[in-house]
């Protein structure tokens, strides 16, 4: 195969063997149709297909939506004297409406910036019911104690939002990722941050339920901060319950030790593997700052710059 | 004289690079120039393999490769 960056003579690029990403290529669906979704300019009356037509709320987007749409979110103005303004909704993707993509579009393609998203009141601002969402470019903002985003299943597949859901580019300001017992959830390149005062900790919690397993979680090129100079309130990543195996967690970038005084608590994972990872404590204690059960740990860094075994 | 285009629900692109173009002309990116390149790629590499022109890429797929 050719060498990043050298352009064929059909004036492509070429990159290396693209064979192995044609997995989740979403291929030939000729229902899949773009929707838009614009809180400044929209109607929720309005049919949604095109930019001059969009829907106001990202939940009108949804329920307008079908398997494989992907809904396109302007962001909203910024207000002097306010600030950036916010989207302020809590939708849930149903079941049925499985594949679809949720995409931000940002002009400075960072999340904190261009579709910024937040509950409505004390709730969650994302409730997935559906497999397959794909989320991109969207800035989650919390101060409440409900999950950020829940990913919910059952057990008896009338809800599956924890099977297959993907995250890229995406920042979680406050509060967590709820994943329920599922298979198959990505996160990558997504800015984890807690509340301003270390109160909310933005992470990631799983958790099993209706005895179902949670199964290859993986974690890839994330950041884990906590508040404006304080210490996350509790472990960025917690793994509780049931059956939970095949994790894996790569180059990830983890800030100030939270202070319950563990970064990652995983108390019943199998398998799975911590890789690749920079701690910011100096002197990271494998067993004190991280609690990994059956997870093996390579290649990892602490604060001091020395290798963790 | 001007042209007036009528798009029918799902005529914004076939294609996520498709969709993309047509996104930067009325409200900006949701890609960088890389990962729109990528996707071309990957889309010219699906029609090759299997026939279709219509498919969605999200960036999280086009981010690894290299």
């Amino acid at each position: 195969m050719f060498a990043k960056g050298r352009r064929g003579t059909d004036g492509y690029l070429e990159y290396n063997d693209p064979i192995r990403f044609m997995g989740p290529v979403q291929f030939s669906n000729p229902w899949r149709k773009p929707l838009f979704v614009d809180a400044v300019s929209g109607a929720d009356g309005a049919s949604g297909f095109s930019p001059a037509a969009a829907k106001k709320t990202i939940q009108a987007g949804v329920t307008a939506g079908a398997r494989g749409d992907a809904i396109y979110i302007r962001p909203q103005l910024y207000t002097l004297g306010t600030g950036f303004a916010r989207y302020t909704e809590d939708v849930i993707v149903p079941l049925l409406t499985n594949d679809l993509s949720i995409i931000g579009v940002t002009n400075t393609l960072n999340p904190e910036f261009g579709v910024r998203w937040k509950p409505s009141g004390n709730t969650t601002p994302l409730t997935v019911n559906a497999p397959g969402l794909h989320l991109e470019n969207i800035g989650f903002f919390s101060e409440v104690a409900y999950r950020m985003i829940k990913l919910e299943n059952d057990g008896n597949a009338t809800k599956v939002g924890s099977c297959g859901f993907t995250m890229f580019n995406c920042a979680v300001k406050g509060n967590t990722i709820q994943i329920d017992s599922g298979d198959g959830v990505r996160l990558r390149k997504v800015y984890f941050h807690a509340m301003y005062d270390g109160s909310l900790t933005g992470g990631i919690i799983g958790v099993t339920t209706g005895g179902s397993a949670l199964r290859r979680l993986t974690i890839e090129d994330c950041f884990f901060f906590g508040g404006n100079g304080v210490a996350a309130a509790t472990a960025f990543i917690t793994l509780t319950g049931g059956t939970i195996t095949e994790t894996a967690i790569t180059r990830c970038n983890f800030g100030a030790v939270p202070q319950s005084g563990k970064y990652i608590l995983n108390t019943n994972v199998t398998g799975g593997i911590l890789s690749n990872s920079f701690f910011g404590k100096a002197a990271l204690s494998r067993t004190a700052d991280l609690t990994l059960s059956g997870m093996i740990m390579a290649g990892c860094f602490d604060g001091s710059g020395a290798f963790v075994a | 004289m001007a042209n007036i285009i009528i798009r029918k629900p799902g005529n914004f692109g076939k294609t996520r690079s498709e969709q993309e173009q047509n996104l930067r002309k009325e409200w900006g990116p949701t890609l960088s120039d890389e990962h729109l390149d990528k996707i071309k790629f990957i889309e010219k590499r699906a029609k090759e393999a299997v026939g279709s022109d219509r498919n969605f890429i999200g960036a999280i797929d086009a981010d690894k490769i290299k």
